[in-house]
């Protein structure tokens, strides 16, 4: 059998998107991809992806880097969950943690037990029976060690990290793997006059790249997906509005730093705080129907708790998708892609999948459309089960106290979403996947985090006797709050774990 | 916020699948009533006659109590790791058991296997076995699962319902009583009306109570045959084997416990129920499906049944969202042994579900296939089968081929038999 050629590949764009596509193309990939990135120094990279999901470890080590060569470099913390203050309602906040409240009892979720003694009046709250969310408002983190007990596998962690740090970093990967970098600003498309499909790419310094596969990850541009092919693109405003954001990067304060991020509910949309080493990221994303982006610069300005490191820098997009992420021979990655805001720190973790999802999918230089539909059917899937997650932490709400909050308190649901609340607030139950990002455990924090509290619950947690469930509750949460009180402060591990850049 | 309890569950069949839900109920619901109707024995389902299942028995098992070692002693099972299947030209295909394919560097090994059989220089081991061979270094995954006497088995679970005091009724037949979409009653032969707060058809083939209410039923014909299955005692196959011949009129599948034949014929159509569930009945394994299959996944998809059910069981008077779920759950897992029984015993040329048409593409094209949600068979068990059956995908994964010859050569020789 002879082996086909090497597929030339070319990737527009040096952003978090496009040197993730090219280190993993080069490192999993090598002699398959040939693989040549254009990139403009002029061109500055959005960059404000600072908080992750845990599957980013599995990139990092499927890559080969040293995790805490990654995490001093990129000035990064560890996470365990995100605390969402005021969504639900004013003066109520949670914490959705990576990992599940508690442990299924003869196989039935936790949560169903919790409910039934919740609806005695005996129960403390759920965020108790939740490990990762006890440690993280200790302010506490511990490395899941291999072969532990059941608290041990209760808990994932992931990243906070400066996202501008993460390119450069990837960028001598992928070069030190044999990726060619041409600087330049993109002046002309050509376009193959027979079949349509893009031919090359020429710069403002005369280079004509030519490749058989191109990855658009030219950000909000999507120079090649959007300007050139005009492939249609999904707009998902109507349910989640937030069009703009104001990023406000402000210094860190001396002493303990939080493993999470924070999202807090604001009249307009919500803001984000994310403490890494050196910094601590801040921005208030918003719907520009109802605040102005001077409003949202010193609504901003007064939320944060350090000194402003810049000024407030206003980002604006709009929520959506490709119809189509893999269009002809262009394969769009990160913001050419699509958009959701980053309630839930989903941006890498896109762009993450769509890298993943073409390494299995890799093409040979004559694309076969079934490999090119299949991509865009995962891709898709993986938006759209995101969406209606997002737009959960919108609708799912008591808030009346601006206009935006009516909105999407009354706003009507997808109709998936709204099958999977009805389904909720019955019977207590989660549709089932396997597929997807955001499965039973994050629908329940969320849930029962926002105040929805379900009609019901499975009636086989009312079988075992009441103080023989109050027992087992009560020996899990001590188990959890001693577990933890042997944990390390966050930041004296992220200096002894050597993740700390002096 | 809490709402009424299940009180009474009223089982129609009393055969493996009937037997087998009034003992998980039983356990599930200590305070419900539960009622087992037993109709005459029935020749046209498969299950009370195939003693296969896959490892969703063992943990069934668990579920509800039962003793593996009882199981094996009562009903001689033995598991089951490796396929063979004889061609009509006496040629032989293997398929070894697995639930995944494992992985070498990030690449699946049927890839290496792949890339080694076409580019290297030395022979390439039997696939099958090189999955055998690694099967000790995964652990065992309870193989394609137990082969045993399956009416030893019905006996065993039937001991077991007595003594869970499982009420039981003889009738030689019943009476639906339906008003409109919901059961009020089963007329049983001495003229008694049963009733319950849930209603389960587990009576195969003879199924009844849905189409009392008016469920329709899919029609699978287009896609798959209807097939005759006789049984007989004893077969010629080695420990830990089974074999798969194909006869001049079929097919015939040996274990060491028996023999059976699958020919054309037509026990039942295949097909499904339009929904499985209705208001306050729900029919499971052959009431609900029915497919060919010459392997475990009948009664693998009946006892998963039971456990969605008890999974789902909705308090009375729910609004029935949790039965939606359950409808939602089912259909998937029917429409995937559709696919997977088209795979193994549909004619060649035979029209293709849509499910399985877009599998055989994929692998076919380069040997990969997509993650099917809920799929009651695992991917590995997919892969397994597809190269054990069909020819080797065209175009060797990229993946594979980005790995050094070195590493190729070392996984092979690592994963070959000794």
């Amino acid at each position: 059998m002879t082996r086909p050629d090497p597929v030339r590949v070319v990737i527009l764009g040096g952003g978090t998107a496009g040197w993730m596509t090219a280190a993993a193309l080069a490192k999993l990939l090598p002699g398959q991809a040939d693989v040549h990135l254009v990139e403009s120094e002029e061109i500055g990279i959005v960059g404000v992806g600072e908080a992750t999901l845990p599957h980013l470890r599995e990139f990092i080590r499927r890559l080969g880097l040293d995790e805490m060569e990654f995490m001093r470099q990129t000035r990064a913390t560890f996470k365990l969950g995100i605390d969402f203050v005021d969504f639900g309602a004013i003066g109520e906040r949670y914490i959705h943690p990576f990992g599940a409240y508690g442990t299924d009892i003869a196989g039935v979720g936790f949560h169903h037990y919790w409910l039934r003694m919740k609806a005695a009046g005996q129960v403390p709250p759920i965020c108790y029976f939740s490990l990762p969310i006890v440690a993280a408002r200790a302010l506490r983190f511990a490395p899941v060690p291999e072969g532990g007990d059941f608290l041990d596998s209760s808990y994932s962690y992931a990243y906070q990290f400066d996202a501008t740090r993460m390119a450069p970093m990837l960028r001598a990967f992928a070069e030190a793997h044999g990726v060619r970098r041409s600087e330049g600003k993109v002046v002309d498309v050509e376009r193959d006059a027979e079949s349509g499909d893009i031919a090359a790419l020429r710069t403002d310094r005369g280079d004509v790249i030519a490749g058989d596969l191109f990855v658009d990850c030219s950000g909000f541009r999507s120079l090649l997906i959007g300007e050139t092919l005009g492939s249609p693109w999904e707009d998902w405003s109507q349910w989640l509005p937030c069009d703009r954001a104001a990023a406000l990067p402000c210094t860190a304060p001396e002493g303990a730093i939080e493993p999470y991020t924070r999202a807090t509910a604001m009249p307009a949309g919500w803001r984000w705080r994310i403490p890494l080493q050196h910094r601590v990221g801040n921005g208030y994303v918003y719907s520009s129907a109802h605040l102005s982006d001077d409003e949202a610069c010193s609504t901003i300005l007064g939320a944060v708790e350090g000194e402003p490191l810049a000024d407030p820098r206003v980002l604006r997009f709009r929520a959506g998708r490709r119809t189509r992420s893999w269009d002809r021979n262009v394969v769009a990655i990160g913001l050419a892609s699509g958009f959701l805001e980053p309630l839930e720190s989903t941006s890498i973790h896109l762009v993450q999948q769509a890298v993943t999802r073409l390494v299995e999918l890799f093409p040979e230089r004559r694309i076969d459309p079934a490999d090119r539909d299949a991509f865009n059917t995962l891709v898709d899937r993986e938006y759209d089960r995101i969406r209606d997650f997002l737009i959960l932490h919108y609708h799912a709400t008591r808030r009346d106290d601006s206009d935006f909050w009516n909105h999407v308190r009354t706003m009507a649901l997808p109709a998936e979403l709204a099958r999977k609340m009805a389904l909720w607030r019955d019977t207590g139950r989660v549709e089932l996947y396997t597929e997807g990002l955001f499965l039973e455990a994050s629908w329940v924090a969320v849930y029962l985090g926002q105040g929805v509290m379900p009609h019901g619950y499975d009636q086989r947690a009312d079988f075992p006797p009441h103080d023989r469930i109050g027992q087992s509750l009560s020996d899990l949460e001590t188990a959890i709050r001693q577990r933890v009180a042997a944990w390390p402060d966050h930041a004296d591990y992220l200096r002894r774990a050597g993740a700390w850049e002096a | 916020m809490s709402g009424a309890l299940t009180r009474s569950v009223l089982v129609i069949g009393d055969g493996i699948v009937g037997l087998g839900a009034a003992i998980a109920l039983r356990r599930a619901l200590p305070s419900a009533a539960i009622t087992l109707v037993q109709l005459p024995s029935d020749s046209g389902g498969w299950i009370d006659r195939l003693g296969a299942a896959s490892p969703v028995v063992h943990k069934f098992h668990r579920q509800i109590g039962l003793d593996p070692k009882l199981f094996v002693r009562r009903t001689k099972a033995e598991p089951v790791f490796l396929r063979r299947y004889v061609r009509a030209d006496a040629t032989e295909l293997r398929e070894a058991s697995t639930a995944t394919i494992p992985f070498v560097e990030g690449v699946a090994l049927h890839q290496i296997w792949l890339r080694h059989r076409a580019e290297a220089d030395e022979p390439t081991p039997d696939f099958a076995a090189m999955l055998l061979a690694l099967r000790d270094a995964r652990g065992d995954e309870g193989g394609f699962g137990a082969r045993f006497d399956p009416a030893a088995y019905a006996a065993l679970l039937g001991e077991m319902a007595a003594a869970l005091a499982v009420t039981r009724h003889d009738s030689a037949d019943i009476e639906v009583k339906a008003d409109g979409n919901v059961l009020h009653g089963v007329v049983i032969a001495t003229g008694e009306t049963l009733t319950a707060d849930l209603y389960i058809d587990a009576a195969g083939p003879r199924s009844r109570l849905l189409t009392a209410l008016g469920v329709g039923w899919h029609d699978w014909s287009p896609w798959l045959p209807s097939l005759t299955l006789t049984v007989a005692p004893g077969g010629m196959a080695a420990t830990g084997e089974e074999l798969l011949t194909t006869a001049t009129h079929g097919l015939r599948w040996q274990t060491r416990l028996w023999d059976a034949s699958i020919a054309p014929g037509g026990d039942a159509a295949p097909g499904r129920l339009a929904q499985s569930w209705q208001a306050n009945a729900v029919a499971i394994g052959e009431a609900a499906v029915r497919a060919p299959a010459a392997d475990g996944s009948l009664l693998a998809n009946a006892l998963e049944d039971i456990l969605r059910v008890i999974a789902l069981l909705p308090r009375p008077g729910s609004r029935g969202r949790d039965v939606l779920e359950y409808v939602r759950r089912a259909a998937i897992a029917q429409d995937a042994l559709a696919d997977w029984s088209s795979l193994t015993l549909a004619a060649d040329g035979a029209p293709r579900p849509d499910g399985l048409g877009a599998m055989l593409e994929t692998f076919d094209k380069r040997g990969r296939i997509a993650p099917r949600e809920l799929d009651p068979f695992p991917p590995g068990q997919w892969l397994a089968r597809l190269m054990a059956l069909r020819p080797p995908p065209r175009r060797i994964d990229p993946t594979a081929l980005a790995l050094s010859d070195d590493v190729i050569r070392t996984t092979i020789a690592r994963a070959a038999p000794q």
